[in-house]
């Protein structure tokens, strides 16, 4: 048994080699090579998650362009950088499963087509930052980095944006301290982590030989997340290149939702500025939250927002303003909403003004990345109220994607002319087969989609 | 001999024949009946909900047995043949119903329910906490627990070992390391098909792990006279500085016995010598690398801690060169299909057994006992299973163990803890600390339950219960004997006799009725979704998307301030909320008589309460002592739905339609046993799904998946 392990670690060792690291390095230098010869700083794209939905005539009101644009009150944290935004109206989320709106995060992107149904009657599928990460990553140390700013959730398609594939959520980030620590992890506790996995991807591989055709998926799950874990730790080994000094102090604990938001935000800025990876999903919240019995129900307090101003009213909960309340009987409650809203909005615009100021090139950080802002639940036409709709979904595209949107700045709406209301309107999954498109990676189809949207380019 | 078999075989051909034949022709009946009343919409090209019901000949009698789970469970509630289309009789109902149920029982393997398959999954948050405590800190012996919830001599209860309050989890710090679990509503955190594996999973092993060794050496393990408590810790340092063992020449056997015994413990089954060598290399390699030697057996150790052995369950199958043989299903034969050739069930090995035992109850690894017992291959007789499991629930493992993985989750007290009534109209409520001093009530009944082995009737209606001298004014409790407690955060509690039904049993605790309320009102729906789905194991499903689900507060003609009954009155207008509500509502306007923080009312609103309700089947009730007269009365539904939740629980899977069987065997004999709670733990753990596994060659894990779909309804209009 002894000499069977030693001859198993090596050949293993040999595989490895053969199939992880090195192509990986042929992959880095490939990159790296391409990007001296443009002299073009890498594409990056970010897509931060607004739950609930959001009320939706903040995205109708938009009017003008460039600097001439005007902006609605919930968007007007954004007024510094309007320039760069492309507001886009009349989108449809995708239909919400059988379970429920609760349910529908998971399909913000991936807008799944019908008869993929996973164990729990739920439509998921790979969502495209995965599809598009192997192909705008390559080079950068990790394929897409997923945070969560909330912790308070339990529902697997309430909590997660990103997908690998049917039925297998990619999980996501919430603690500050560890998303830091992945960047600039210390190298003594790499390198004995790294002899470690050695011998326990070994153990992963003898048991899934053992399981033969049987139920392995947990297995290839497992040696994914030790291959995760030994790239990080390979381009650590590469020198200080890889390895650069933390450009801010080690987060914190997050001490509110508005502080656990600013601290992703910022993880995030620098993640892309090591090129740590060049696709980030941030989910500001959870689908959940709030609804009764399920989760956790989010009070005014914790969006740092005044309750005063809304006296009476204050013991109510996110998800009967933002939501039931709301949907039935908007005039009250619609300040409530439109300030959390705004809140979120906020963070958003602190995440644009960061990558402005973050140098690259000839310009900045902002230039060479597109920015998704959105959300998969909407709302009725003209009746402006977030809830269990699936029209004029929020949706913002912020940032030129080096050249690709080269003319933000503007408001575009895509309601098409069809006679009948509820028809009107393009599908999500149009824009994500365009972002696709313009990105290089070759679909003809994504999700439900009917066709691209014309106008962003 | 030869002359004397040839007839024989001809008989039984012919008896086969005429088996056939009888069969052929009742499905010939059964078909007529579909062709009549259903195949119209589920038939050839674009059948309704995918379900095709001309051509079920064709199918494997697995599918077979689940289109007919489908059609027997639409057909039994009425829901279908949908209203407007022409209606079977009730005696070709009836007939269609038996004619499935045959069907579903006639699935067998060889002779046996379908035990499911038992694909591998990663320990649960919960389960990684337990196995680390089992693994670094108590030395290996049995922890009988000392609660006996006696009466002291001033009248209060005593709390020595009882379940408040709780102290805390040694490794409480892997919650905050792993990510929590997700799960589905009411569901368990023990579901495997839940329990995947993220790509940055690996880094929080490592940190999770790390942390209890750095607590191995940290104050943390040590006593009040500095001495290391933990189990882990002496051992390292015993084979550090210890003396060599009679035969033993170097330090480093003395480090892989070391290992070999912490991973077989970790592994849950028996890892060789030459196993463990393959983790002492880590040891030499810190060795060479001039690392001290605490520092070397910390990454073998660690190793252990992180690797797939210890970390997903049922993967590993060391009893690789055990025969599997194909089985055949039983209808095979009628159908002439081959079905699922690729198959195989197995009893589990006395490791998986002792495993999953330790699972289901201490949700943990199994102890020294369990693992000898397995070694001598004893766990897999009866008798001793029995003895075992009562042990076991004996153990204070089980308040880390089946008490919050079943018994809470069952009750779903995770949801309704999240929900508080308002601030402004029920200061009291917040002031005199109810939120927790009812969750305290909750789990103290939930306990005694346990230790003393009660009916498990008394969740719906028990003739006493606790209460605290908080909760005794709130709940407006006559003659209580207990007096005001100096603070509110840890009174003595008292177990008194209730002389009503008003009272007793969980349905009318305050946390269930607080956790099931808005926070200005009550929340009948909530409160009857809460009981199907807890109690009557028939979950109402999701409203349709896009309709007006929320209750107008005000009426047509602007008249406001109508009660919640007539509220929902209104709202059953509604024909697409009626076919549901008719059944959530009811069961839940019983509870009208307590407010939204469960105190007994008799008006709302000025108005005089009416719990008076009909339940579908047509029978009556008269408030919340009625309602739970009346679920007395069919305690086997109760029972029923307890048994299917624990079986989830331990089989870590939804329960399939091949599950009846067992079910009902187990009702059966909890009836017997005069429905004890220990009953229902000892016949699941006897149960044959729960001690076999069906292993799937398939190329495709998730052909199962697929059945399910096919059910499912898509609303695509929107896009």
């Amino acid at each position: 048994m002894t000499k069977s392990w030693h001859i198993s670690r090596r050949t293993m060792l040999r595989g490895v080699g053969a199939a992880v690291a090195l192509p990986w390095l042929e992959a880095m230098s490939a990159a790296q090579a391409a990007e001296n010869k443009t002299g073009k700083p890498p594409l990056r794209m970010v897509f931060v998650y607004h739950p609930l939905g959001a009320e939706t005539t903040a995205w109708k009101g938009v009017t003008g362009e460039g600097k001439e644009m005007k902006l609605t009150p919930t968007l007007m944290p954004l007024e510094a950088v309007k320039e760069h935004l492309l507001v886009l109206d009349g989108l449809k989320g995708r239909p919400h499963p059988k379970s429920g709106h609760n349910r529908s995060a998971c399909l913000w992107l991936s807008s799944a087509s019908a008869g993929q149904a996973d164990s729990w009657g739920v439509e998921t599928d790979a969502t495209l930052d995965q599809v598009l990460a192997p192909k705008l990553s390559k080079g950068a140390r990790q394929n897409s980095l997923e945070l969560s700013c909330t912790t308070i959730g339990k529902l697997m398609h309430a909590m997660n944006i990103c997908w690998r594939g049917p039925g297998v959520p990619m999980g996501a980030e919430t603690s500050p301290r560890d998303v830091f620590a992945r960047m600039f992890g210390d190298v003594k506790e790499d390198q004995r982590r790294k002899s470690i996995l050695d011998v326990v991807s070994d153990d992963a591989r003898q048991l899934k030989l053992r399981l033969g055709r049987r139920d392995h998926r947990r297995l290839d799950e497992y040696l994914e997340s030790v291959r995760s874990l030994e790239r990080q730790i390979a381009d650590f080994e590469q020198g200080d290149a890889k390895r650069p000094q933390p450009p801010i102090a080690r987060p914190g604990e997050p001490e509110s939702l508005r502080h656990h938001i600013k601290l992703m935000v910022d993880l995030l800025v620098v993640a892309l500025q090591i090129d740590y990876t060049r696709v980030i999903t941030c989910a500001l919240g959870d689908e959940s939250e709030g609804i009764k019995g399920t989760t956790y129900n989010r009070t005014l307090d914790e969006f740092g927002i005044d309750k005063q101003q809304f006296a009476g009213k204050v013991d109510a909960k996110y998800h009967d303003w933002g939501h039931h309340k709301c949907s039935h009987d908007p005039k009250p409650t619609l300040p409530i909403i439109q300030a959390i809203d705004r809140c979120y909005v906020e963070h958003f615009s602190y995440l644009l003004q960061e990558l402005l100021s973050a140098h690259e090139g000839d310009g900045n950080l902002l230039d060479h990345s597109i920015v998704v802002y959105g959300s998969g639940n909407g709302g009725g036409q003209g009746k402006g109220w977030p809830g269990h709709d699936l029209r004029d979904v929020a949706c913002i595209l912020a940032g030129k994607g080096g050249g690709l949107l080269p003319k933000p700045g503007r408001q575009i709406g895509y309601y098409g002319s069809e006679k009948q209301e509820w028809k009107r309107g393009a599908p999500l999954s149009n824009l994500w087969l365009t972002l696709a498109q313009m990105v290089g990676v070759e679909r003809k189809e994504f999700g439900r989609s009917t066709g691209t949207l014309s106008g962003l380019g | 001999m030869r002359s004397s078999k040839i007839p024989s075989l001809a008989l039984r051909v012919a008896v086969l024949a005429a088996c056939l034949l009888g069969l052929a022709t009742a499905a010939r009946a059964e078909d007529q009946l579909l062709a009549k009343y259903c195949v119209a919409c589920h038939g050839k090209g674009e059948p309704e909900a995918s379900l095709n019901l001309a051509s079920m000949r064709n199918l494997t009698p697995f599918r077979r047995a689940a289109v007919w789970h489908q059609v027997r469970k639409r057909i039994a509630v009425g829901e279908m043949p949908p209203d407007g289309e022409t209606q079977p009789t009730n005696e070709e109902r009836k007939r269609l119903i038996t004619f499935a149920e045959d069907v579903i029982a006639g699935y067998t393997l060889d002779g046996h329910p379908d035990p499911g398959p038992l694909n591998p999954r990663r320990l649960n948050v919960r389960e990684h906490m337990n196995a680390f405590r089992d693994l670094a800190i108590p030395k290996d012996r049995p922890q009988p627990r000392r609660a006996k919830y006696e009466t002291k001599k001033d009248g209060s209860v005593n709390l020595y070992h009882a379940i408040i309050p709780p102290p805390e989890h040694p490794c409480a710090f892997v919650t905050r390391a792993l990510p929590p679990d997700t799960q589905e509503d009411g569901g368990f955190d023990s579901i495997g098909e839940n329990l995947s594996i993220p790509p940055f999973l690996m880094d929080k092993y490592f940190r999770a792990s790390g942390k209890l060794l750095d607590d191995c050496y940290s104050l943390r393990g040590k006593d009040e006279h500095g001495r290391y408590q933990w189990r882990l810790r002496e051992r390292v340092e015993k084979a550090e500085k210890g003396q060599l063992p009679r035969g033993v020449k170097t330090r480093r056997e003395v480090v892989v016995a070391v290992l070999q015994d912490f991973a077989s413990r970790a592994f849950r089954r028996p890892v060789t010598i030459e196993e463990a060598e393959k983790y002492a290399t880590l040891f030499d390699v810190g060795q060479e690398e001039g690392e001290d030697f605490e520092s070397s057996i910390r990454m073998s150790l660690q190793a252990i801690l992180v690797s797939p052995r210890f970390a997903v369950l049922w993967a590993d199958d060391a009893d690789v060169g055990r025969a599997l043989l194909p089985v055949a299903a039983s209808a095979q034969e009628a159908t002439g299909k081959s079905a699922r050739p690729t198959a195989t069930v197995r009893p589990l090995d006395d490791y998986e057994l002792a495993t999953r035992l330790s699972i289901f109850l201490w949700s943990s690894i199994p102890d020294r006992e369990l693992s000898e017992l397995a070694e001598q291959r004893k766990l897999q007789d009866d008798a001793i299973l029995e003895q075992q499991v009562r042990r076991m629930l004996n153990d204070q493992r089980i308040t880390d163990g089946l008490h919050p993985g079943f018994l809470c989750q069952w009750l779903q007290l995770d949801h309704l803890d999240r929900s508080a009534p308002n601030s402004e109209r029920y200061p009291e409520y917040f002031q005199e600390n109810l939120a927790e001093l009812m969750k305290q009530e909750l789990l103290l009944f939930t306990d005694v339950m346990l230790v003393e082995d009660r009916s498990i009737l008394e969740f719906i209606d028990a003739d006493w219960g606790f209460v605290c001298y908080p909760l005794a004014q709130h709940y407006g409790i006559e003659n209580f004997k207990g007096k005001k407690p100096p603070n509110n955060a840890a009174p003595p509690w008292y177990r008194i006799k209730f002389f009503d039904k008003r009272r007793g049993g969980v349905l009318t605790m305050g946390k269930v009725l607080t956790g099931t309320s808005q926070p200005t009102r009550t929340s009948p729906v909530h409160r009857g979704k809460w009981i199907l789905e807890t109690i009557l194991g028939a979950p109402p499903p999701p409203p349709p998307p896009d309709v007006d689900n929320v209750l107008k507060e005000e009426s047509a003609d602007g008249k406001v301030n109508l009660t919640v009954p007539q509220l929902l009155a209104k709202h059953r207008e509604n024909p697409a909320c009626y076919a549901c509500h008719q059944r959530i509502d009811p069961l839940g306007l019983a509870f009208e008589n307590f407010d939204p923080t469960g105190r007994w009312r008799d008006t709302d609103q000025g108005q005089p309460i009416d719990a008076r309700g009909v339940l579908v089947d047509g029978a009556k009730f008269d408030g919340i002592e009625g309602l739970k007269t009346l679920l007395i009365s069919r305690k086997e539904e109760f029972a029923r739905c307890f048994v299917e939740q624990m079986l989830a629980y331990a089989l870590g899977r939804k329960l399939e339609f091949y599950d009846e069987p067992t079910v009902t065997r187990i009702v059966q004999a909890v009836a017997k046993d005069d429905y004890k709670f220990s009953r229902v733990v000892v016949e699941v753990a006897k149960s044959y799904p729960f001690r076999h596994r069906r292993d799937n060659e398939t190329r495709n894990p998730k052909s199962e998946t697929r059945n399910k779909s096919e059910f499912q309804n898509t609303n695509d209009r929107n896009e």
